[in-house]
This record gives structure tokens, C-alpha cells and sequence, in this order.
């Protein structure tokens, strides 16, 4: 079964979240504490991030296994969501 | 009211959203927004909606920890989709200025009710994949309810991607539910298992959410703008700790639901997604008469 994309994938997620969580959870306490936002502002930009770098990540390890069809399918895909958010931003 | 109390509130929907979001793939943005508006914690419809978005990613990234990391989600065929439902999704953001938005209220209401009877009263029926011919199309992944490899071929690629497209283009002029439409295309079209459809769209709709939410991260909405009465009268200078609320109670409630999503038997779970989806139509057409 292949499962190596899976586990990458799954471990750049899980990176991502619990790195966001814990800035956050601190960032709550200091926030509560002297009214800083700049640990709260850091977690939500890793949270927000940790999906698109996953794709990423899947796109490299399938180039690693040189699974060109599905490599071709992550590539488009992280160049459609770049298109969509010039698009939005404008 | 103390700021505590706000935030507690918020853990407490996000949890709820979280939970929603690994058992049946819905990012949960049709209760989320409504609630964030009534309870008067957003100021307005685009505060609601960007932190509504930063839920839908803790929870879909807390879930896909447990879901892609086991081989439930399938990261490929995750991938695939999400291009036509991207594609989609810029299509609808251009066209939504030409339409009403209760038309396709009504639109998206008729679509899951049919999909939701679809579901009830058509068995599922998957492909199973002869022996020794491996497609690009033939997946697989362990049903840990019957501790079996459950094999599949997924159907009608094209066709699927297609309908995708058209669900992008909907979530994003209407603001709910790709997943509603995605979860029962997978299923009922494409014949993917339902344990398989709806991991693989809780997966997917964070990468959704992702391009919605950067886009609001940059525009400020977290850190600059009025905030409403409710959240200056508690003390709060910044939408920044009630999205970190959100996130940190979905980010729970995903776990606890994803966990409790690899057990349960696929029979259950595609009976409860279709009341799910009953009870979403009726929350939407309410929303389409302006009522909620």
C-alpha cells in the first residue's frame, strides 16, 4: 500500500497544527497578560499556512517517488490556488 | 461580559464544528457564520466568515492528522478533486455578482435533500477492483469497524471532476457547504466508500478554506477593523484571540471526532451524513428567506 504520502502528509499537518496551537495557547496567556498580539498573530499565520504546506509537501515526496502523473496533479494544483488568491487579492 | 466567557463560547462552537468536520467532512461554515453574526461576536458577515474559515482549517488539519495519517483520506484523489473544486470556486466568485443569492440558497437545498434521499434509499455501492489489474484508480484502506482492507476503483473520474467544479463555483457564491456536495458526489457518483468520501473532504476542505483565509489574513480582517459592541465591551482589541478560540476548541473536537470516524461502522455513518444533510437544507433555506 502506498502509504509513504500519507505519512509525510500527516506529519507536515501535524507539525503545522500543534506548532499553531501552541503559539496560540501561549499567545491567549499573553494576550490575558499585557495585551501583546504577536504570538496570536505568528499561531493563526502557521494554522492558516499548515494545509497549503502540506500540499506541498505531497507534491515533493511524489516527485521522490517519481509518480509523475499524481506529481503533475499536486503541481497544477498548488498553481490554481496561487491563480485563485492573486485573483481575490486584487 | 467577561472576555472569558466570550471565549469559552467559542471553544465551544469550534469544538462542536470540529467534531462535525472529521466524522462527516463538512467544514460546518452554515452554523458557524449564522451564530458568530446572532451572537453578536462578528461585527460583520466577512469577520464572521474569516473566522469561521479558521476553524474549518484547525479542524480539517486536526482531523487529517489522524485520518490521512492512517490512509483513510485519499491524499490523491484529495488533490484531484481540489483543483476543479479551486477552479470552481474562482469561476463562482466571478459569476456571483450576476446572481441572487437566495436563488441558489434554494438551489444548494434542493441538491442535498436529493442527495441526502439518494443516500437513504440507495445502497451504497462501491467497485471492487478485479485481481491483479492496478489502475491509477484502485485505492485502498483499513475499515478499522470491521478490521478489513476495504479495495475500491474509483468511477466516473471525469464526470467527478466536473461536479466538482460546480460545487466550488456554489460554496463560494453561496458561502456554505463544498463538502455537502462533495461528500455525496464521492459517494453516490464516483462509488468511493463513504468512510473514504468524507475523510478525504475533511482533508480537502482545508486546503479550501486556506485560500479564503489567507486572503482575509492579508486584507487585516484579523487585526484591523471595528470590532463589534459586544467583543469592545468586554475589554477585547482584536478579532485575533476569538479566532484562536475557535481554532484551539476545533482543533479538540477533531480529534475526539476523528477518532470516534475511523470506528464506526460506514453503514451508520452514511445514514447519519444524510440527516446531517437534511437538517443543513432546512438551515440554509431559512437563511435564503432571511430569516436566520
Amino acid at each position: 500500500m502506498r502509504l509513504e504520502l500519507n505519512k509525510a502528509t500527516a506529519l507536515t499537518l501535524r507539525t503545522g497544527i500543534v506548532l499553531g496551537m501552541a503559539l496560540m495557547l501561549l499567545g491567549l496567556c499573553l494576550y490575558a497578560v499585557d495585551g501583546s498580539e504577536t504570538l496570536l498573530y505568528a499561531g493563526l499565520l502557521v494554522l492558516i499556512v499548515s494545509p497549503f504546506l502540506g500540499v506541498v509537501v505531497s507534491f515533493a515526496v511524489l516527485i521522490a517517488e517519481r509518480d509523475w502523473r499524481w506529481a503533475g496533479v499536486a503541481a497544477l494544483l498548488v498553481l490554481v490556488t496561487a491563480i485563485g488568491i492573486v485573483l481575490s487579492l486584487e | 461580559m467577561d472576555p472569558l466567557i466570550i471565549l469559552l463560547g467559542l471553544v465551544i462552537l469550534g469544538l462542536c464544528s470540529g467534531l462535525f468536520g472529521a466524522l462527516f467532512g463538512l467544514g460546518g461554515g452554515v452554523i458557524f457564520v449564522p451564530i458568530l453574526l446572532l451572537s453578536g461576536v462578528a461585527d460583520s458577515a466577512t469577520q464572521a466568515v474569516a473566522m469561521s474559515l479558521t476553524g474549518i482549517i484547525a479542524g480539517s488539519v486536526g482531523a487529517s492528522t489522524v485520518l490521512v495519517d492512517k490512509g483513510l483520506s485519499n491524499v490523491r484523489l484529495g488533490l484531484m478533486l481540489e483543483i476543479t473544486t479551486c477552479i470552481g470556486a474562482i469561476i463562482g466568485a466571478i459569476v456571483a455578482t450576476y446572481l441572487e443569492s437566495w436563488i441558489l440558497m434554494v438551489l444548494f437545498s434542493v441538491i442535498i435533500i436529493y442527495s441526502g434521499l439518494r443516500m437513504i434509499v440507495n445502497p451504497e455501492r462501491t467497485v471492487e477492483p478485479s485481481d491483479g489489474e492496478e489502475t491509477p484508480m484502485t485505492f485502498e484502506y483499513r475499515d478499522e469497524s470491521v478490521g478489513e482492507e476495504v479495495r475500491y476503483e474509483v468511477q466516473n473520474v471525469k464526470g467527478g471532476l466536473g461536479l466538482c467544479t460546480f460545487a466550488g463555483a456554489m460554496s463560494s457564491m453561496t458561502g456554505v457547504g463544498g463538502g455537502a456536495i462533495k461528500v455525496p458526489v464521492m459517494n453516490i457518483y464516483m462509488h468511493i466508500p463513504m468512510k473514504a468520501a468524507s475523510s478525504t473532504s475533511s482533508y480537502m476542505i482545508g486546503i479550501t478554506a486556506f485560500s479564503g483565509a489567507i486572503t482575509y489574513f492579508t486584507a487585516g480582517v484579523f487585526t484591523q477593523g471595528d470590532l463589534s459592541p459586544l467583543l469592545t465591551g468586554a475589554g477585547l482589541d482584536s478579532l485575533l484571540p476569538c479566532a484562536a478560540g475557535i481554532a484551539v476548541g476545533a482543533f479538540i473536537g477533531s480529534l475526539v471526532g476523528a477518532r470516534y470516524a475511523r470506528r464506526i461502522p460506514s453503514g451508520h455513518l452514511r445514514k447519519y451524513f444524510s440527516v446531517v444533510l437534511f437538517a443543513m437544507a432546512v438551515l440554509v433555506l431559512l437563511q435564503a428567506g432571511g430569516i436566520l
